[in-house]
């Protein structure tokens, strides 16, 4: 069961952490929902599980190309894989770790993990219709998944 | 800005790669001399005891020991060394504790360089 | 004193513009300026001593040269008097002198002239003396003529002239004043007769005449050069005796107006500190605010707001530590950071910044357990401040307010949303609705609903196409009402109601961007999730016995689309999609001045793991058809073809090869004219390309989202989403799709879908 307030205050999130650490806003894209099937997902995914006061899952997936902008734009000259799998891991972290301004501190996140699309679809609990909001940035886009019980 | 003349030994623990070498990158002040970073908060105390640093830039949530606790234990190994708290955990609670358990400053990710800058050097200012 | 220290914290608190804390400001007797304060706090602890400085340095500046100065215009005065008086005494000698040489001429008395000769040489040796004189005399404070002569070079240069002359001159007389006795002698013989002490003295004294006639003037110039320049020196003396009198004047009026002001000022002070005082009860008896003072060891002070035992139903109050304030009402884990908190605010290590900056109280649910047995909860907002008595850390203000209502509002709103979204008058709306029915309303509710989500999907930046997405959305859910509504299904209909108007509220943003739209995409969540409840209910309902529908299966996942939620007899599945169908196809046709028969074969074998899906794509179709293919009446009688359009609906099991559904009408078939057309009027294609392009390049055009040849968009067609949610539904099932056409005469949809026990193995893989 998604609650807008719930869900906004990860987009928003989102749309800090590029502000800050990319100097460039992102334009949201139209949110919409994943009826069926697995959620679409770019190169790199990093996946935060949530626990206590709400369950479910935050993502945030990127393709590599977007990675690469981003690690520059923040001076890291080495754009190995490594490094945008650490970065897919921190944004996602960030966002779920800022929503405890509005959720508390029983809103308990888990260390980012990260899932390369070449490993397959992402499995999610099935339960839930999961939330997809587009975010563009520059000629990229990636993607916030938010899944929350 | 008047700064301590002495070189104070800063390091950086973070399990994020990209975030440490930034921190290492963006830091400007002059009397800041990095000595090394750690991913967790065990690799943090076995890199404390060899090179006794004076100033410490902490992640929250890391695997094995978490920042929390990593403060606690570098307060009580050298009361005088100062932590400045950098993490994307927001709440207030989780500030509160941070700083009741010696950390010297709190910074939310995600940062700039100059709010890095700014928060190392309130850091320093009183110390 | 506790009022003092009362006001400094409000005043301290006005300059800090930080958080909720100008409440405080706007009680009255806090709003005294920082200015004012400062004038205060000067004139309280240092006016005394500045006008003590004050007078001392007017003293030092204005009474001492003042009286300097009246003494040397003294001096000056005397010397000016000694000097006028003496400046006749050249004439006296010379008169004496002819008056003596008169005398002698006649034989007469000259003791007389000769003592004014005398007479004159002592007042002029007097004058000498008392110019000349090195000390003075009289001492320090009395009056000295020779002072200003002393003290001025060009006096004294002239004094040196007199001196010279006047000696001349003394030279010249004292032959004649030596002279004693008669200068005549008197005989018979010859009479009287100068005798020879009188010829000596007609000598001397006609010799001392020419002198004096010489010595003498040369001396009365010496004597009115120092009398001018005295004169001078005592203009100028008393032009500055009256200039420093008229500053004494003005240093005397200002020390005396500020004394007075000193005087006012305190006594406004005293006033003000009587009323602040006065007020400070007062505020504390009657701020709805909660405040109080934490002492050093963490009590609450004597002194705290009427309104403490209010809002923590406790009295008494004062004494308590802040955990027995707190432990009774807050969860362990609360005042744990409550403590924590406090410990921090108490380390001077910490900066008052920081501090503010990390306050955990400012939304703290409390709850105290009311008489009868029950529990009430309200939510207090704590704000602390440092209070400092001479930069030392002496205390904690801290202020309490009840933020209940503000709390409870968005709460209630929250909960009034949950609430609708669980009530249970559902069952009664969904028990009057007969159950085909009701299960054609889900299927068809849930294929709009999934191309209002397909269109959320489909990529848009542009302000104009996402003004297009709205309205497209707004039809869709717009007939999701109107069937809820004629259903009687309440629940549905407001949901879809509200989402209209979150819609329509968006429609009139003057600008919309795409994070706008994720109030609809969580509507559209809570809609599915309430049309799957709805669909639980219908299957319990309508099949009490065979309701054995696994827990876990909600229709949704990877192989498992579309499947109901009880196992329902083929047959009266069948039945009802084919009402469905039909109700559909006659809708749609009459809408459009169209007329259409419905011809199915094989829906009963459709297996329920695809009954959704055949359904979803048989209404797209079917609706497709209708609009794009089926002619109007007139023009299939020109065609040769009867009125009524036929739509054949097709499904059978072709085993291992999986399942096959056809759908075919026999309108006008497809124009690659217009898919050209429409192609290159939506930018998907360039002129050159769309002409170059085959049928088999062209017609998967059909499939993409937001192709449509229709122009105007309806309930029912050109979006250009419908051939693209079958699309995307075939993918999702892994199958395959295929169209065909004959122009005039045709156009089929194939669909393939892959046999049930394959799909299982690749779930299982």
């Amino acid at each position: 069961m998604l609650k807008e307030t719930e869900v906004r205050t990860f987009l928003d999130g989102a749309v800090h952490y590029f502000e800050v650490s990319a100097r460039q806003p992102v334009a949201v894209g139209v949110p919409y929902l994943v009826t069926t099937g697995a959620p679409p997902v770019n190169d790199f995914t990093g996946v935060i599980a949530v626990s206590g006061k709400r369950k479910g899952v935050i993502c945030f997936t990127a393709p590599r190309s977007m990675l690469m902008v981003l690690l520059m734009r923040m001076n890291e000259s080495d754009t190995s894989e490594e490094n945008m799998r650490d970065l897919v891991g921190e944004v996602a972290n960030t966002i779920s770790g800022n929503a405890r301004r509005d959720f508390g501190r029983d809103f308990c996140i888990s260390v980012p993990s990260i899932v390369a699309s070449s490993a397959g679809p992402l499995s999610l609990p099935t339960e839930m219709r999961p939330v997809v909001i587009p975010l563009n940035w520059r000629t990229h886009s990636a993607r916030l998944i938010v899944c929350l019980s | 800005m008047v700064m301590p003349p002495a070189t104070l030994k800063l390091m950086i623990v973070d399990d994020s790669n990209i975030i440490r070498r930034r921190i290492e990158r963006s830091q400007q002040i002059d009397s800041l001399d990095f000595i090394g970073s750690a991913a967790n908060g065990v690799e943090a105390l076995e890199l404390f005891e060899t090179t006794d640093p004076d100033v410490v830039t902490m992640d929250l949530t890391m695997p094995e020991m978490d920042g929390v606790e990593c403060v606690e234990r570098l307060v009580a190994r050298k009361p005088s060394i100062r932590i400045l708290v950098i993490s994307a955990l927001a709440d207030k609670a989780t500030a509160v504790e941070a700083i009741a358990r010696g950390a010297n400053g709190f910074l939310c990710k995600p940062f700039t360089d100059r709010q890095l800058n700014d928060a190392l050097a309130e850091l320093l200012q009183d110390g | 004193m506790i009022a003092s220290e009362w006001l400094y914290v409000m005043d301290d608190r006005n300059g800090n513009s930080n958080s909720g804390l100008h409440r405080v400001g706007q009680v009255p007797g806090a709003e005294i300026s920082a200015m004012k304060k400062l004038l205060n706090r000067l004139l309280a602890f240092r006016g005394p001593m500045l006008i003590g400085i004050a007078l001392t340095g007017f003293a030092f500046a204005v009474l001492l040269p003042g009286f300097q100065l009246a003494g040397r215009l003294d001096d000056t005065t005397a010397a000016l008097r000694l000097v006028s008086e003496q400046r006749r005494q050249a004439d006296v000698v010379a008169a004496a002198l002819g008056a003596l040489r008169d005398r002698l001429d006649s034989f007469g008395y000259v003791d007389e002239p000769l003592n004014e000769v005398r007479n004159s040489m002592a007042e002029l040796d007097s004058l000498e003396r008392t110019l000349n004189a090195a000390t003075d005399l009289g001492g320090r404070f009395a009056v000295s003529a020779s002072r200003p002569i002393r003290s001025s070079p060009e006096l004294a240069a002239d004094l040196v002239t007199f001196q010279a002359t006047w000696q001349r001159l003394r030279l010249g007389l004292v032959p004649v004043v030596a002279f004693q006795g008669v200068p005549y002698a008197d005989s018979e013989a010859s009479g009287v007769q100068l005798n020879e002490g009188g010829r000596l003295l007609v000598q001397e004294s006609r010799k001392a005449i020419v002198v004096a006639r010489r010595d003498g003037a040369q001396m009365s110039a010496a004597l009115g050069q120092i009398a001018a320049a005295l004169e001078a020196q005592s203009t100028q003396l008393s032009a500055f005796l009256r200039l420093l009198m008229l500053v004494a004047f003005g240093g005397t009026l200002a020390v005396g107006a500020s004394l007075t002001y000193y005087a006012l000022a305190r006594r406004r002070q005293a006033l003000l500190l009587a009323e602040a005082r006065l007020q400070t009860e007062g505020i504390l008896q009657t701020v709805k605010e909660g405040l109080f003072l934490l002492d050093s060891k963490g009590h609450i002070g004597a002194a705290h707001s009427a309104s403490m035992r209010r809002l923590f139903k406790r009295d008494p109050v004062a004494g308590l530590s802040l955990q027995e304030l707190l432990a009774p009402i807050v969860p362990d884990r609360t005042l744990r950071t409550a403590l924590r908190f406090v410990e921090i605010l108490w380390s001077e290590r910490t900066k008052e910044n920081l501090v503010r900056s990390i306050n955990p109280l400012q939304e703290v649910e409390v709850s105290f357990e009311t008489g009868s047995g029950g529990q009430e909860t309200r939510w207090l907002e704590f704000d602390f401040h440092r209070v400092r008595n001479d930069g030392k850390l002496s205390n904690l203000l801290v202020s309490v307010n009840d933020v209940t209502p503000r709390v409870r509002l968005g709460r209630e709103l929250a909960e009034l949303r949950e609430k609708a979204q669980s009530q249970v008058d559902t069952l009664l709306g969904v028990l009057q609705v007969n159950p085909e029915q009701l299960r054609s309303f889900l299927a068809d509710a849930d294929t709009a609903m999934r191309m209002i989500n397909a269109m959320l999907r489909e990529p848009a930046k542009e302000e104009a196409s996402l003004r297009g997405k709205l309205e497209a959305i707004f039809r869709q859910m717009h007939g999701i009402k109107g069937e809820a509504s004629a259903l009687g299904l309440t629940t549905v209909q407001s949901r879809a109601h509200e989402f209209e108007d979150a819609l329509k509220a968006l429609r009139e943003q003057s600008s919309v961007s795409g994070g706008d739209f994720l109030t609809l995409a969580v509507r559209l969540d809570d809609l599915f999730s309430h049309l799957e409840s709805l669909g639980d209910l219908v299957e319990r309902f309508a099949q009490p016995v065979q309701a054995a529908a696994a827990p876990g299966d909600t229709g949704r996942g990877l192989f498992i689309v579309g499947a109901p939620r009880a196992v329902v007899d083929p047959g009266r599945a069948a039945s009802g999609l084919i009402d469905t169908l039909d109700q559909l196809l006659q809708r749609v046709a009459g809408d459009r001045g169209k007329s259409a028969r419905l011809v199915t074969n094989g829906l009963e074998v459709v297996p329920e793991p695809y009954r959704r899906a055949v359904k979803d794509i048989a209404v797209q179709a079917i609706r497709n058809s209708v609009v794009h293919g089926i002619e109007i009446p007139e023009l299939r009688r020109i065609g040769g073809k009867a009125a009524a359009g036929t739509l054949t609906v097709q499904f059978c099991d072709e085993g291992a090869a999986g399942y096959r559904l056809i759908i075919e009408d026999d309108g006008a078939g497809l124009s690659l004219r217009r898919i050209r057309e429409a192609a290159v009027e939506r930018g998907i294609l360039c002129a050159e390309d769309a002409a170059r392009l085959d049928s088999k390049q062209l017609l998967p055009l059909l499939f993409r989202a937001g192709f449509s040849t229709h122009a105007v968009a309806d309930e029912d067609a050109g979006r250009g989403v419908g051939m693209s949610l079958v699309a995307e539904i075939v993918k999702d099932l892994n199958g395959r799709l295929g169209i065909s056409s004959g122009e005039g005469r045709y156009t089929r949809l194939s669909v393939v879908l892959p046999s049930l026990q394959r799909v299982q193995s690749v779930a299982v893989a």
